[in-house]
């Protein structure tokens, strides 16, 4: 790892103060060590947000929305009988994410910002488009758990289980830009749609609509309790997801509403599949509205060569959640 | 020699049997044998040190003063080398040394070839100056893959030798040109029922030791070296660095009190394809320091060796009642860059018929193969017990009832009975591929194994008795980790009538009697019989008629000693026929299957091995769970990739690279099957390798029972098990 | 308002929501010009000197912003136990408690370890060097061959009795899921973490 400064702020007034395009705030650190250490990119001073307090909590909203805290650790995510009751599809996702030791310490802004696991990015001896390289080597090379969908220029899938999650829920961001010591902080929001994602068309060196200096301070998940995260491993232990979707239905009596069906580890960016949601609208969620959710998500697949069995697992993963979602907050 | 009875074979199944010992040898512990310690379950004698993390490996060793050294590798394969410019490196801050190992114009035949060897006073230092080197390569194509490196036009791996196919082509039985064995075959054949021709195909595995190759070498004042080694052979990294250095071997001494696997690994100086250890030697001299160097975990994938891959066309002609008439084996694999050492060993455990066997190695721009637990036969077994299966679904045959046809080995014979009923085979079989309802489709697959008699290695074990009645035990070999040292310490406690705990037993350090490489399963069972040659003389010495009762009587005979101390020798035992030619062992698999996903997870295994006579049970049976545990991982999740266009390793950590992790093991039952006289006169085998052998066979083949897809390539992924259903499906549809 | 919201968790009505349901911006713009906090320093790039807990004592050590954990334990604090194998986070062999919790120490910078309490393999046994019940254990079940990756194994079970002390043999597995062994000892170190288990409510 190259040097880095260091810094700990005890609240989040002085985070944002130390935030800056150099200065990045960091979680667990996972993925900025992960990168700092393949020497892909090392930031000039990691932020650690350790001592922000409120930031490792939940709490529960007057319209029973739930506030997750940008820093709250994958296993208390995975673990808080609130969470878990209030938005099942994020507790499904943290604890699907990685290892336990990983969860103890990984945060729901680290796995939502994490930058893509392929291995073309993660190893600079080769050009990569996300690195501002022309081309994307895994097109010819080696691309088995590379993307099946908006995969033309990069055919990196997106990582992050917790992305799929937001997405599906319709999670928002609250969202603290850095003043890189000058000037005074800004708050925004950001909704977790399609919009807040950057596919490779439009920007292939990020993934996410959210500056260098800015700091997820939490995310505001509505309820959603008729909700599930599914993915496919091929490990049991620690594996990154072949496929993953997550389904959040609104019921209606006995019928879908409407639905919302995010999918992970599928394209350059969690996408959210109108036509999935559309075969559900209206309908029982059973095993054939299911199978038929699962045909619409991947109808526009186009699998290279040595991935098409993604596109089984990914059908397999939208057909699963939904039944999986439709048991649940009944 | 003198011809001697012992009592020989298994439960249920003994006989008296004559063999020829040297004199002077031990009684033998035949069948009949009354054993007090040998065969208990005794917790092995260093597990404290590491439980508790005390036990300090090569990888733990701190000195003061000590160095840190790191070759420069060559980024990518193929092409020459240009230049190398360490100028910047060797003014950088921290940077003591900074030596090239290669000249310009140097065949890049692999990434990772060595290229300078460079030393700073702290590890991030190091790195610093590593990326200060200049390596200026003139491109050259790269061939990464068996297809393209023999194809035509390929570029050659070594251009002074063109073409990358590599003859080491043999006939079966004989010498030479294979061509005669398989003539002789293919006419056998034309009086075949059923004839079928199938590939199979295995993956390039990696070690991945947890610790890696390293060595701490401190430079002495009178001129001589201590190496701390992590290695299988301590005196093979004694002779490899004395000659570099050009010192006698008794100047250099190798201490590797723990380390941290080697799987076949690591028995040479160095690494496989490195020689990091000899420069960190070399610069530890010159710098009058001591230099540490332990590989990177990407520099392991790279050049510390691997399982070679293979493709193995098999045909086999048989009659319709399961008689095989013949069977033949073309085989290529990749061994990288070495000019050889790719195969797959199927020794003929069944009754084939006529058979031929070629082995092809191709080489590729990549690291080199070298020796892993059990060389060339996982891949075999995987071919050939495919292949039984695939004849047995043809003909309409029971798998277990064609192999128990064919099968050559009475011990085999009774294993397959043991195996068969732990596991419920014939229960399990009246289910058919694919049936009952939901994705998730159960099915037991069997496969089986060989491996040698081995422990013919010369060893020399030294006991020293003290009046206090002390006993220490020494050799300079080493423990990977196997129990050898609770081996060792079981035999010498069972022969002085002492407890375990009484012994000191002492490995790992050159300047004790020499020891063998553990290669071959041939540790325990050559130590073994020495030690127990050895407390054979103490006792005779110190106890004389008096029977070895306890500790009592030992300390009160210790007493009586004139000298402070004795100290007996026992030399290479007697090695002489055993029951059977070769170890057997089978192991039956439960898989189950979910076909929407093709994703496989293991249930059950039972292994059923033999053991010889197990001297200590729980190592024994942890060397059998071991084993099934890396042939799981081996059938369905390792795989050495590399990127195609630039020969570049693709996942160089323990995430890409993927090994089984607790979820992904169910529990294992290891039947230990004795057999008596195993060649010594312990009665005891080597273990390490025999029970590595039939896992990916037997998994491969309940794959298929619980879904009807044939995968027929390693690692068995969700892509192939998908891709196999479809297959299975079309075929079904084609109505055959 | 911003107060508020460490200390209520779960409790309703906490932050400002717009009756839509969408979250509204919490004012803490306004906190941010009163409440003038002291300004946090930028530590390194070079050596900064600071504190660890480690196995009950403290320890000053001196090191850059950018040694991890591990660096620091097997480094200056000579604590070898905890094993470098992965180097990221993927195999647990540097696994130690902070906090009672098991985490890869690899991926932690040790000045984020500040201010918390370090356990590894060598501070589970007994002041008096008795072996922890989950070492003695291990040993007796032969739940380790080469014993590099053991640090780890016993460090993760340890965590997991913690806060669950009497888990099933799929609750050890979980537990362990980032764990790797190469030897093969798995089935025989959830044996043991059981085992321990029921050693340790029986009073050790």
């Amino acid at each position: 790892m190259k040097p880095f400064s260091y810094a700990r702020p005890a609240s989040r007034e002085e985070a944002v103060r130390l935030l800056s395009p150099t200065a990045r705030p960091k979680g667990g650190g996972y993925d900025l060590l992960d990168l700092a250490k393949n020497g892909v990119s090392t930031p000039g001073t990691m932020v650690s947000l350790a001592a922000v307090p409120e930031m490792g909590k939940a709490w529960t909203g007057d319209h029973g929305e739930t506030y997750l805290g940008g820093r709250m650790t994958l296993a208390d995510l995975a673990t808080l009988p609130a969470v878990r009751a209030a938005c099942p599809v994020v507790a499904d996702a943290a604890a699907e994410a990685a290892t336990p030791l990983v969860r103890a310490t990984a945060t729901l802004a680290g796995n939502l910002l994490q930058r893509p696991r392929c291995t073309y990015f993660r190893d600079p001896f080769f050009e990569c488009r996300k690195r501002g390289g022309a081309a994307c080597p895994a097109m010819e090379g080696d691309h088995a758990e590379g993307a099946i969908l908006g995969n033309r220029l990069c055919c990196a899938v997106h990582p992050s289980n917790l992305a799929a999650a937001l997405l599906a829920a319709g999670a928002e961001l609250r969202i603290l830009t850095g003043v890189d010591g000058k000037g005074e902080p800004t708050w925004r929001t950001a909704a977790v749609d399609p919009a807040f994602f950057v596919a490779p068309e439009e920007d292939p060196l990020r993934e996410a609509r959210i500056g260098p200096g800015e700091l997820v301070f939490d995310a505001v998940v509505p309820p959603c309790p008729s909700s599930a995260y599914v993915e496919v491993n091929q490990k049991a232990s620690f594996d990154w997801a072949s496929a993953a979707a997550a389904v959040v239905l609104e019921m209606d009596g006995g019928k879908v509403a409407r639905a919302r069906v995010a999918l992970g580890a599928a394209a350059p960016v969690p996408l959210l599949s109108e036509a999935a949601a559309a075969a559900l609208a209206g309908k029982a969620p059973g095993a054939k509205a299911a199978e038929a959710a699962a045909e619409a998500a991947v109808a526009g697949a186009t699998p290279l060569r040595d991935n098409a069995h993604r596109v089984q697992h990914l059908r397999v993963c939208v057909k699963r959640a939904v039944l999986l979602a439709a048991g649940r907050g009944r | 020699m003198a011809k001697r009875k012992t009592l020989a074979g298994f439960k249920g199944n003994t006989r008296e049997m004559e063999v020829e010992v040297p004199d002077g040898e031990p009684e033998i512990w035949g069948a009949d044998a009354d054993l007090r310690v040998v065969g208990a379950a005794v917790p092995r004698v260093d597990g404290v040190a590491k439980a508790t993390g005390r036990a300090v490996y090569t990888a733990d060793v701190r000195l003061p003063g000590m160095l840190h050294g790191r070759m420069l590798r060559a980024p990518a394969a193929g092409g020459t080398l240009k230049a190398l410019d360490l100028s910047a490196a060797e003014i950088a801050p921290g940077v003591r040394y900074a030596k090239a190992v290669v000249r310009p114009g140097v065949n890049i035949t692999h990434e990772g070839r060595d290229l300078a060897f460079l030393v700073a006073d702290t590890e991030e230092r190091l790195e610093a100056a590593l990326a200060l080197c200049r390596v200026e390569i003139e491109p050259g194509r790269a061939v990464a893959t068996l297809e393209d490196a023999a194809a035509e036009g390929a570029p050659s791996v070594h251009p002074d030798r063109p073409g990358n196919l590599r003859g080491a082509a043999r006939g079966s039985g004989e010498k030479g040109d294979p061509a005669p064995a398989f003539e002789a075959a293919e006419k056998a054949m034309e009086k075949a029922d059923l004839v079928l021709e199938r590939v199979y195909r295995t993956q390039v595995q990696v070690h991945t030791p947890l610790e890696t190759h390293g060595v701490v070498v401190r430079p002495e004042e009178d001129g001589s070296v201590t190496v701390w080694a992590s290695t299988q052979g301590t005196f093979s990294v004694r002779d490899g660095i004395a000659g570099a250095l050009k010192l006698s071997g008794n100047r250099v001494r190798v201490l590797t009190e723990h380390m941290g696997g080697g799987f076949g690994c690591k028995l040479g100086p160095s690494a496989p394809g490195s020689g990091f250890a000899l420069e960190a030697a070399r610069a530890a001299v010159e710098l009058k320091a001591p230099v540490r160097c332990m590989l990177e975990r990407r520099e392991e994938h790279l050049v510390g060796g691997n399982r070679p891959s293979s493709e193995q066309t098999v045909r086999m002609g048989l009659k319709k009642d399961g008689t095989f008439l013949a069977y033949t084996a073309r085989i290529r694999g990749t061994p990288g860059f070495p000019e050889g050492g790719a195969g797959a060993a199927n020794p003929m455990i069944y009754d084939l018929g006529r058979t031929a066997k070629e082995e092809i190695s191709v080489c590729t721009h990549a690291g080199p193969q070298t020796a892993f637990r059990a060389p060339g036969h996982p891949q075999g077994a995987f071919g050939l017990e495919s292949a039984v299966d695939e004849a047995a679904e043809a003909l309409g045959i029971d798998p277990l009832d064609l192999r128990t046809r064919i099968n050559r080995s009475g011990i085999r014979a009774a294993q397959f009975e043991e195996g068969a009923k732990r596991i419920g085979w014939r229960e399990a079989r009246r289910v058919k591929p694919g049936e009952g309802p939901g994705p998730l489709k159960r099915g037991v697959g069997v496969a089986s194994g060989t491996w040698y008699h081995t422990g013919r290695a010369r060893a020399t074990v030294e006991i020293t008795v003290h009046r206090d009645g002390g006993v220490d035990v020494r050799n300079g070999a080493q423990d990977i980790g196997t129990g050898t040292r609770t081996v060792m310490a079981v035999v010498a406690a069972e022969v002085l009538g002492l407890e375990v705990g009484d012994l000191r037993i002492h490995l790992g350090d050159t300047t004790w009697p020499a020891g063998p490489g553990s290669g071959g399963s041939c540790t325990a069972p050559t130590l073994g019989p020495a030690v127990r040659m050895a407390a054979e003389e103490a006792r005779a010495a110190i106890l004389g008629d008096r029977p070895a009762k306890d500790r009592r009587a030992w300390a009160a005979a210790c007493a009586r000693m004139e000298e402070e101390s004795r100290t007996f020798l026992g030399k290479p035992a007697a090695y002489f026929d055993a029951y059977e030619g070769a170890i057997a062992g089978c192991q039956f698999a439960e898989v189950e299957v979910d076909v929407e996903t093709g994703v496989v997870r293991v249930i059950r295994v039972v292994a059923v091995q033999d053991c010889g006579r197990a001297i200590d049970r729980l190592t024994a049976e942890s060397q059998v769970i071991g084993a099934v545990i890396q042939g799981i991982s081996y059938a369905l999740f390792e795989d050495r990739r590399l990127d195609r266009g630039t020969a570049r390793l693709l996942h160089g950590d323990l995430e890409g690279y993927r090994i089984a992790g607790p979820r992904d093991v169910p529990d294992i039952e290891a039947v230990m099957f004795s057999v008596a006289n195993a060649g010594n006169t312990l009665g005891m085998s080597g273990l390490g390798e025999p029970p590595a052998v039939p896992t990916a066979g037997a998994i491969a083949n309940a794959v298929f029972h619980a879904t009807g897809a044939r995968v027929r390539e390693l690692p068995i992924t969700p892509a192939r098990v998908l891709a196999a259903l479809a297959e299975a499906k079309a075929a079904k549809k084609g109505g055959r | 308002m911003s107060k508020s919201l460490g200390r209520r968790d779960f409790l309703k009505g906490a932050a400002a929501v717009a009756a839509g349901g969408a979250a509204a911006i919490p004012a803490v713009a306004a906190a941010w010009t009163q409440e003038a906090a002291p300004a946090t320093p930028v530590l390194g790039p070079g050596p900064v000197p600071f504190t660890l807990r480690v196995n009950g004592k403290d320890h000053a050590v001196n090191l850059e912003p950018r040694a991890t954990l591990l660096d620091a334990l097997r480094g200056p604090l000579g604590l070898t136990g905890p094993k470098e194998v992965c180097d990221r986070g993927a195999c647990g062999a540097c696994a130690v408690l902070l906090d009672g919790v098991p985490a890869s120490s690899c991926m932690v910078l040790a000045l984020d370890a500040e201010g918390r309490e370090i356990t590894t393999v060598e501070g589970l046994a007994g002041p008096d060097g008795k072996p922890h019940p989950l070492q003695e254990a291990f040993v007796r079940e032969d739940a380790l061959q080469c014993g590099f990756c053991t640090p780890g194994m016993v460090t993760s079970c340890a965590g997991l009795l913690r806060r669950n002390p009497d888990p099933t043999a799929e609750e050890v597995r979980d537990a362990l899921s980032g764990n790797l062994c190469r030897c093969g000892t798995y089935p025989r170190i959830v044996k043991a973490c059981r085992s321990a288990a029921a050693a340790m409510k029986g009073g050790r």
